[in-house]
């Protein structure tokens, strides 16, 4: 072979340090090294060791919840890059978008990556709620896991809710006007929460200024604890449900 | 030592030592995370806010025409004008939040968000909203302008006359 002159600096590479440091467990060809592998990957070590037959079945979970986290994961990545082109300024955001959309190298891709998984984020965590209800996977132990979900389908809702705001388009300015009017009908707090969410009393700089931050970090960062103790406790709980 | 020696030397109503320093502990504890909560709550809240003001001239008396409504786009109000005197209606909804508009055909205000109607006094005719549109209080300035100042809301008999 020509490429044989290659074979001395691999050997040298493959057995260095830092190699070995990375590559742990060797070629995983064994059972043994295969479930090493997994147990000492922090990304993998997330996987359940067994799963039971029914719980891979496409037909039982829709795979409703595995989408709304592949949406989350695609939001977060979308929204970190649009965020290198925006600007949340009364006077630029509406320009930075319409930049995005005509001027940007794939922007209008990203922007429409963006909205489009969030509003399918919105109707996926609700439909994953109806599969989780209707096959009663509610029920104990899962009462507690039940609880984390209604808090993420509300934290998906805020999240839709600040980042219609960003656009800074009627559209938006008439949305957040009207939800946070709402916001203000609560008894005896309303006024409050509306004045802390708008940072004042209309809908300008200061609020966009709020919802930005909520949308980008705050919230997002809430619902990624969140996410994780949910798939922890779907563990915990024994795996995905189904005939005992 | 016996039993009675220990009961000289340490008094029942004494605070251990270990009592002592978990009180400080604790107490040092809660009350810098309280007081940094009341902190962070409170910072939440805006002290100066660079928003429209809140009173503003909307011209001379004369400017309005006996029997007409005009909108200001700037300020989001209608200046009314009747015999009875001025009157400057909020054209904000009290529903949730749309400006309403003024229909001279059928002498009223209707909301184009969810069809609210109110009389050109404010008062609701119809629709979602259930409260009346909001009026505020006018005065003449120094320089013979109105004067509106949205802090300060009326009833819907009073009327301001020059
Ligand atoms: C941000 C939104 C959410 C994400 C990313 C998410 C993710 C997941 C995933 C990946 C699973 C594994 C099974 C499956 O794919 O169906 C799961 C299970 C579960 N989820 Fe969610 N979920 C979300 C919202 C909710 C909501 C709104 C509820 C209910 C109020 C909920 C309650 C549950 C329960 C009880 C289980 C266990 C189901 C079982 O054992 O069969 N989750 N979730
Ligand atoms: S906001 Fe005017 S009717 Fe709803």
């Amino acid at each position: 072979m020509r490429l044989s002159f290659l074979k001395g600096p691999f050997k040298k590479i493959s057995e260095s340090g830092l190699w070995r440091s990375i590559f742990r467990t060797g070629f995983p060809d064994t059972e043994r090294k295969r479930s090493l592998f997994v147990f000492g990957n922090f990304f993998l070590h997330i996987l359940p060791v067994k799963i039971r037959k029914h719980g891979l079945k496409f037909r039982y979970t829709l795979c409703l919840g595995g989408i709304a986290f592949l949406l989350f994961l695609i939001l977060a990545i979308t929204g970190i890059l649009l965020m290198f082109y925006y600007v949340p300024d009364v006077n630029r955001a509406y320009e930075d978008m319409k930049d995005l959309e005509f001027v940007v190298s794939f922007g209008i891709l990203l922007r429409n990556l963006h909205r489009w998984s969030a509003h399918a984020m919105v109707a996926v965590a609700f439909l994953h709620m109806c599969r989780v209800f209707y096959t009663g996977s509610y029920k104990p132990p899962r009462e507690f896991n039940w609880v984390i979900g209604v808090t993420l389908l509300f934290l998906t809702m805020f999240l839709s809710f600040t980042g219609y705001l960003l656009p800074w388009d009627q559209l938006a300015y008439w949305a957040v006007t009207v939800g946070t009017t709402i916001a203000g009908f609560v008894p005896l707090a309303g006024g409050t929460i509306r004045y802390i969410l708008l940072g004042g009393n209309v809908v300008g700089q200061g609020a966009l200024l709020r919802f930005y931050s909520l949308h980008i970090i705050v919230v997002p960062l809430i619902m990624s604890i969140l996410i994780a103790v949910h798939f922890w406790r779907v563990r915990k709980d024994g795996g995905i449900s189904g005939p005992l | 030592m016996s039993q009675e020696d220990q009961n000289i030397e340490e008094p029942k109503e004494k605070i251990s030592r270990r009592k002592f320093l978990l009180w400080v502990g604790w107490g040092s504890l809660v009350t810098s995370l309280v007081g940094s909560f009341l902190g962070t709550a409170r910072f939440l809240f805006p002290n100066v806010l660079f928003e429209p003001p809140s009173s503003f001239k909307v011209g001379k008396p004369e400017d309005y025409a006996e029997g007409s409504i005009i909108f200001s786009e700037e300020h989001n109000i209608f200046i009314l004008h009747e015999k009875a005197g001025f009157r400057a209606i909020s054209a904000v909804c009290t529903h949730v939040g749309c400006i309403v508009n003024w229909n001279q055909s059928q002498n009223k205000f209707i909301c184009p968000c969810h069809g609210s109607t109110f009389s050109p006094t404010g008062e609701v005719l119809s629709g979602a909203a259930i409260g009346p549109l909001k009026s505020f209080s006018i005065e003449l300035a120094k320089d013979g302008k109105l004067l509106v100042d949205t802090r300060k809301t009326v009833k819907k008999e009073d009327y301001f006359r020059v």
